[in-house]
């Protein structure tokens, strides 16, 4: 399958115009950041993407037939089901219970969320909620992952580990993955390629292509100062 | 909340309980003596005097079975039928807009008028199960619809997005989620229920009936006999609610099961 494409997307809500014109490609197998200001229309780009809303104009190509891992902003969990159970939850449609049981159960483990499969998601820490939400879009298998600043709502170290974890897991199923941000040294620290968005309506004002091994990063970026720099003065700019 | 603070909790719960009681009987026993005439206002010995001696006649308890078989009976239909409606109108606006006209009416009717015109169509004892049916039907129709329109729209939108089947989605999560509001409505038309169906069998007059006792007792000028009615009326409907706070209780603890 060549690469996924988004053309000429236009979204209004109401008299706010959210993306106008939108055009963007996202390489197969890769991780692309959207990096954006909070506003910019990111995540009613991925919803678009995800077939959720939409849009007014323009097409979403070859994603309008592939399928969807997402993880949200929140962990979006449903409380009255244990850990395992939430993974379970989404793995239902699968034609094959005993592979989705045995994903399911595999990448919990691999979040280090072996011992809480039984638990009750009010039981584990907000980082352990997003954990859960994490293995739960790697355990289904999707044709694209979508995450939705995934790693915003915890603090550094929390999301350090859950950047980590993101590509531990990635390298083993290497999907097209598309990754909202608007943290500059997430989107450094885990994209293969960043698409870098104006204000509201966002259109993009530059793309980055990282050829450094995520292995080799560190999170303060300071090995990609470079890409740093261009891409600070490229948001404010614009800001 | 930890194990020994709930007990606390709850023994305070209940010696507060026991307070009012004991106040509601002392105020009651005062207002008696004052008015000083049994016909009127009988004092609490006299009604669980009374109580006591109708307890023990099988008249009394064929009454009870009789009055409880029909709270069940009405219970149930307005549970099962205000659920389907109820969970319908909340997942489509068209069944909202149908049923909103009837159930305005049926809600504005008094009691009363409803039990009336009831007893024109139907024989005594099947009037007390309509109008209760009638009654109760709206507060679990709406209980429900209030539940489903506020379900959580990101757990749709996620379990959407993961194309998980509409089946699942519906009894895994729409109705775990809605639980509450179940049990919530099913308390209110429960309650609603017993005092319909009572009030239906004192117009009534169907055979073994707790309301016809109480019509009965009435007419011969027994007041603490219709006390004594009275009682039983609330003493059953109190643990029939206990009942269903049990099963309820169970219910909620149970839902997390795997597939």
């Amino acid at each position: 399958m060549s690469d996924y494409r988004v053309s000429g997307i236009g979204k209004r809500f109401g008299e706010l115009e959210v993306l106008h014109d939108f055009s963007a490609i996202f390489p197969k197998s890769s991780v692309t950041a959207v990096l954006g200001p909070s506003g910019a229309g990111k995540t009613t780009l991925l919803n678009i993407i995800a077939g959720l809303i939409a849009a007014d104009s323009g097409s979403i190509g070859n994603f309008g037939s592939a399928s969807f891992s997402y993880s949200f902003q929140e962990p979006r969990l449903l409380p009255w089901m244990s850990v395992l159970d939430n993974i379970l939850f989404v793995m239902s449609s699968l034609p094959d219970r005993d592979y989705g049981k045995k994903r399911a159960k595999s990448f919990l483990a691999e979040a280090g969320l072996h011992d809480f499969a039984s638990s009750m998601p009010s039981k584990l820490s907000g980082g352990m909620r997003q954990k859960a939400s994490l293995a739960r879009a790697f355990a289904f298998p999707s044709d694209v992952l979508l995450l939705d600043e995934a790693f915003s709502a915890v603090d550094l170290k929390v999301r350090i580990d859950l950047l980590d974890l993101f590509s531990k897991l990635w390298e083993e199923e290497r999907r097209t993955t598309i990754f909202v941000t608007h943290d500059l040294h997430d989107a450094l620290y885990m994209a293969d390629s960043i698409i870098v968005l104006s204000a509201r309506p966002a259109r993009i004002i530059d793309t980055v292509s990282i050829g450094q091994a995520r292995s080799d990063r560190s999170y303060d970026g300071h090995d990609l100062s470079a890409i740093k720099q261009r891409l600070y003065r490229q948001i404010l700019a614009n800001d | 909340m930890e194990k020994g603070d709930r007990n606390s909790s709850n023994r305070s719960r209940f010696a507060y309980g026991l307070l009012g009681i004991v106040l509601a009987i002392l105020l009651w026993e005062i207002a008696s003596a004052r008015v000083g005439v049994s016909l009127i206002l009988p004092g609490p010995a006299e009604v669980a005097a009374s109580f006591f001696s109708l307890a023990k006649t099988a008249g009394f308890w064929v009454a009870v079975g009789g009055t409880f078989r029909r709270v069940l009976v009405s219970f149930f239909i307005s549970l099962v039928l205000g659920s389907v409606t109820g969970i319908l109108a909340g997942l489509y606006p068209s069944v909202q807009h149908f049923t909103a006209p009837f159930l305005t009416i049926i809600r504005a009717t008094p009691v009363m008028a409803l039990i009336l015109i009831i007893m024109f169509w139907f024989p005594a004892g099947h009037v007390p199960v309509f109008s209760a049916i009638l009654m109760a039907y709206p507060v679990v129709h709406t209980g429900l619809y209030q539940g489903t329109i506020a379900t959580d729209r990101t757990l749709l939108e996620m379990a959407r997005v993961f194309r998980v089947q509409r089946k699942t989605v519906f009894f895994r999560l729409r109705l775990p989620a809605i639980r509450g509001d179940m049990a919530s409505a099913a308390k209110n038309s429960l309650g609603l229920c017993w005092k319909v169906v009572v009030a239906g069998e004192v117009l009534s007059q169907p055979s073994f009936a707790l309301g016809s006792g109480m019509q009965s007792s009435r007419l011969s000028l027994d007041t603490p006999g219709v006390f004594a009615w009275a009682i039983a009326s609330i003493m059953l409907c109190g643990l029939s609610e206990f009942l269903l706070g049990l099963v309820a209780r169970h219910l909620q603890a149970g839902g997390s099961s795997d597939e």
